[in-house]
């Protein structure tokens, strides 16, 4: 097989549906997100770490891993991750993202990050090549989420962790709220949206947010059982969800096994995630094992 | 408050039960006594002036006062005089940390490192801030300051009028921009007053006892800039700080003071030393390390050092553990990442790979005392602060093209002068190192990833070596290193030829 790889991203992506073709254009149209002109690593570290849960999967990767990060966009947590003799390996539907990455990796001097153009349905790598697949914000976007996912996860090793992060049906509920009176008054109007609050000052971030959150052409959500069903149809071992979906216990340990998986406390888990995670977009990560 | 009520209330009961000893029995020394004591009793001089600066303790926040220790005699601590809550230098310099978006109580030497590129144009506006009373003490004027009605923020509105917008923590420090220049100009500022503060009250202090040495204790003796300064300019001769001049040395200067002092029990010398933690086990390293497949040397002695020497002149970053942990936040070289000093390259590597920090913060250096002031502008009692990384010096001008990881934007370093005496094995690898590059200094940092603390046992250096790019790990006789840096091959060093 022959490939290109204008500006050292790989070219490996194949003609796809309309539907896909369509979310990648609006891609291409506005990066998502994008860097501070003058941004450097320590930046981009100190802005990761305000999430807990970056920190988290951070602290649980093994310094030597082998990483994969499917739907990277720009590639921050690609750069985030790329630490000690870690490898990663960043994919994207979208070209213009993958510049933008690229071009911050050469700026901040990390080389162990490859950024490669591809659509996450025939990603064109090997199968089990991988120690941890992780994809967040993605499957959302894609026309259907559950063929999707059994995609990836031949990319991780037997033994190697799933880390999916998507969009909760109940943490979606506030959102999906703004949006219909959003939409009534022509995006003039958006009630109570606490990140937009927070980036008054900064009309780009601000843009970026409302595209993102409230004008995306893709969009499903999935509830926490769910994912365990498509867990369980691809040979998955379910080790926990972030936030918690056990009552009253916080992550600790990202890879490891929840201390109890009981499918009602998990529904009243995700409505505490009404609240939780509905000021922001209602994204939940999953944790898995590949058998 | 809550604390207050929920902990600090109930002292004398907690200790009592943790210990198993009766609460009369519980003693306690005041805030300011404790980092007297830290910084008086563990130093070599038998009668010194002794001045203590911090944040805050019960009320006090500086305090100065003289001490005397004789051979068969009593030991004898006196308080001349102490300035109160919510006057403090401390306090002053706290409430900039957080205004140029640092933590406070911890990330304090994160503004001495951006004052060294900024100029001290806004002194004028900090001297608002900070009166000087006719009696020689000074006076924080509270219209600009929070930090004593609300524990949210530490500086008012009138404090934004005067220096202008606070930094957002989460955005890079520019120093191309005037923004970054800005905030770099109130580091430069704030750093200048207190240093000409703690200069002054120590000269008046030098003036009233005639004593030529001087003890620094408390968590402001940490600013090496200011303790070179007072070293220079208050007319002391020696300046002692302990290598714990923070809140964690008033542990040691509490149990000081009370055998010294309230028990009256005769003196007797301390080692100078600040090796005081748990011993690391290098065959607990060469343990783990065999498991998981990586390379393993037991090696001993001058074969160890050799090529650990090796390694450094090969440009390989190295973590180096022996023996016990130092007490205190300085790395003295028992749990320290060691790398070549030279170039700009691995400082960029270090801050990239290891340490994450912020661009603008220096590396400290380490040299041995023979040849310290061959590369370093260290004054006579200056090796004396040196010892415990407590000051910073001028590199010499002719060296810095060569030591240019190590050299801070202003020509300085916080250097350790390293006696044979303290830490041998370090030493000897500072000479191997010098026989194979000309220049026997080190580039010597904490050994901990950010936001960790300094690894004690092997299995957290160990921990630490494979979360990052640390080339060489050495436990006591071990050396390990990982497979992927045993293949690069690193060109030799060119440094050699240069210097020779």
């Amino acid at each position: 097989m022959r490939y290109e790889a204008p500006d050292g991203i790989p070219n490996l992506r194949l003609p796809g549906d309309t539907r896909t073709e369509v979310v990648r254009r609006f891609y291409e149209r506005a990066p998502f997100p994008d860097y501070p002109p003058r941004g450097c690593l320590s930046w981009l570290r100190a802005r990761a770490e305000r999430s807990e849960f970056a920190r988290l999967i951070d602290r649980a990767i093994p310094g030597d891993a082998r990483v994969v990060e499917i739907g990277c966009g720009t590639g921050q947590m690609s750069l985030y991750l790329a630490r000690a003799d870690r490898v990663v390996i960043s994919a994207d539907l979208t070209r213009a993202s993958l510049t933008l990455g690229a071009a911050a990796a050469r700026r901040f001097g990390l080389d162990q990050v490859q950024f490669v153009e591809t659509d996450l349905h025939y990603p064109g790598m090997r199968a089990g090549a991988f120690d941890v697949v992780y994809s967040s914000g993605v499957l959302h976007h894609t026309p259907d989420p559950s063929a999707a996912f059994a995609r990836i996860v031949r990319l991780a090793r037997p033994g190697g962790m799933i880390v999916l992060g998507v969009y909760n049906a109940f943490a979606r509920i506030p959102l999906r709220a703004r949006r219909f009176v959003a939409r009534l008054s022509g995006y003039r109007f958006i009630p109570c949206d606490p990140v937009l609050r927070d980036r008054e000052s900064e009309p780009a971030r601000r843009k970026a947010w409302v595209r993102d959150q409230y004008q995306h052409p893709e969009e499903h959500r999935h509830t926490l059982a769910e994912v365990q069903g498509w867990f369980a149809e691809n040979g998955v071992e379910y080790l926990r969800a972030y936030p918690s979906a056990v009552l009253c216990q916080d992550s600790e340990e990202l890879f490891a096994t929840a201390a109890d998986n009981w499918r009602l406390e998990g529904w009243l888990a995700q409505l505490g995630w009404i609240g939780a995670l509905g000021h922001e977009g209602g994204l939940f990560v999953t944790v898995g094992r590949r058998a | 408050m809550k604390n207050s009520l929920g902990e600090k209330v109930w002292m004398r009961g907690i200790i009592s039960s943790h210990l198993g000893v009766p609460g009369r029995k519980v003693l306690f020394t005041e805030h300011h006594q404790s980092h007297a004591a830290a910084a008086f009793l563990t130093a070599p001089t038998c009668r010194a002036a002794i001045m203590t600066a911090d944040a805050v303790g019960e009320w006090a926040t500086l305090s100065v006062g003289d001490g005397e220790r004789l051979a068969n005699g009593p030991t004898t601590i006196r308080r001349f005089r102490e300035i109160r809550f919510p006057h403090s230098l401390g306090m002053l310099y706290s409430t900039f940390t957080a205004y140029l978006g640092f933590k406070v109580n911890e990330d304090e030497y994160k503004v001495m490192g951006l004052a060294a590129y900024g100029q001290p144009t806004l002194v004028e506006q900090v001297r608002k801030l900070i009166r000087r009373t006719p009696d020689g003490a000074f006076a924080l004027d509270l219209n600009y300051f929070e930090f004593h009605t609300t524990a949210e923020r530490c500086y008012s509105s009138r404090f934004i009028e005067l220096f202008g917008p606070s930094r957002n923590p989460y955005e890079p420090i520019d120093l191309d921009t005037a923004e970054g220049q800005r905030f770099a100009d109130c580091a430069a500022s704030v750093q200048r007053v207190l240093e000409d503060t703690l200069v002054q009250l120590a000269r008046a202090l030098h003036e009233e006892t005639g004593l030529p040495d001087l003890c620094l204790g408390g968590g402001v003796a940490l600013n090496g800039v200011a303790n070179a300064r007072i070293l220079a300019e208050s007319g002391f001769e020696r300046v002692f700080v302990p290598p714990a001049p923070g809140d964690a040395g008033c542990a040691i200067g509490a149990a000081l003071y009370c055998d010294r002092i309230c028990f009256g029990n005769p003196d007797r010398d301390l080692p100078d030393h600040p090796f005081w933690g748990p011993s690391v086990d290098g065959s607990e390293l060469a343990r783990l390390a065999r498991e998981d497949g990586h390379f393993v040397e037991d090696c001993y002695d001058d074969a160890l050092i050799d090529q650990i020497a090796d390694d450094l002149a090969a440009d390989r970053i190295v973590g180096w553990m022996e023996g016990a942990l130092e007490f205190g936040p300085r790395a003295l070289g028992h749990r320290s990442i060691l790398a070549a000093p030279h170039t700009t390259e691995m400082r960029d590597r270090l801050n990239r790979e290891i340490k994450y920090r912020e661009p603008f913060r220096p590396f400290a250096p380490v040299v041995p005392i023979e040849v310290a002031a061959r590369y370093f502008d260290i004054p006579p009692g200056g090796t004396r602060l040196a010892r415990f990384m407590s000051g910073v010096f001028p590199v010499r001008r002719e060296w810095r093209s060569r030591l240019q990881a190590i050299t801070h934007v202003d020509g300085t370093a916080r250097v350790q002068v390293l006696e044979p005496a303290m830490a041998p094995r370090l030493h000897a690898l500072l000479e191997a190192y010098g026989q194979r590059t000309g220049i026997p200094v080190l580039l010597n940092t904490s050994f901990n990833l950010a936001g960790e603390p300094i690894v004690n046992r092997a299995v957290e250096g160990y921990s630490t070596f494979l979360r990052c790019r640390i080339d060489v790990l050495v436990a006591g006789e071990t050396r390990v290193m990982k497979r992927t840096s045993a293949m690069t091959k690193t060109p030799v060093n060119t440094l050699k030829k240069e210097v020779a």
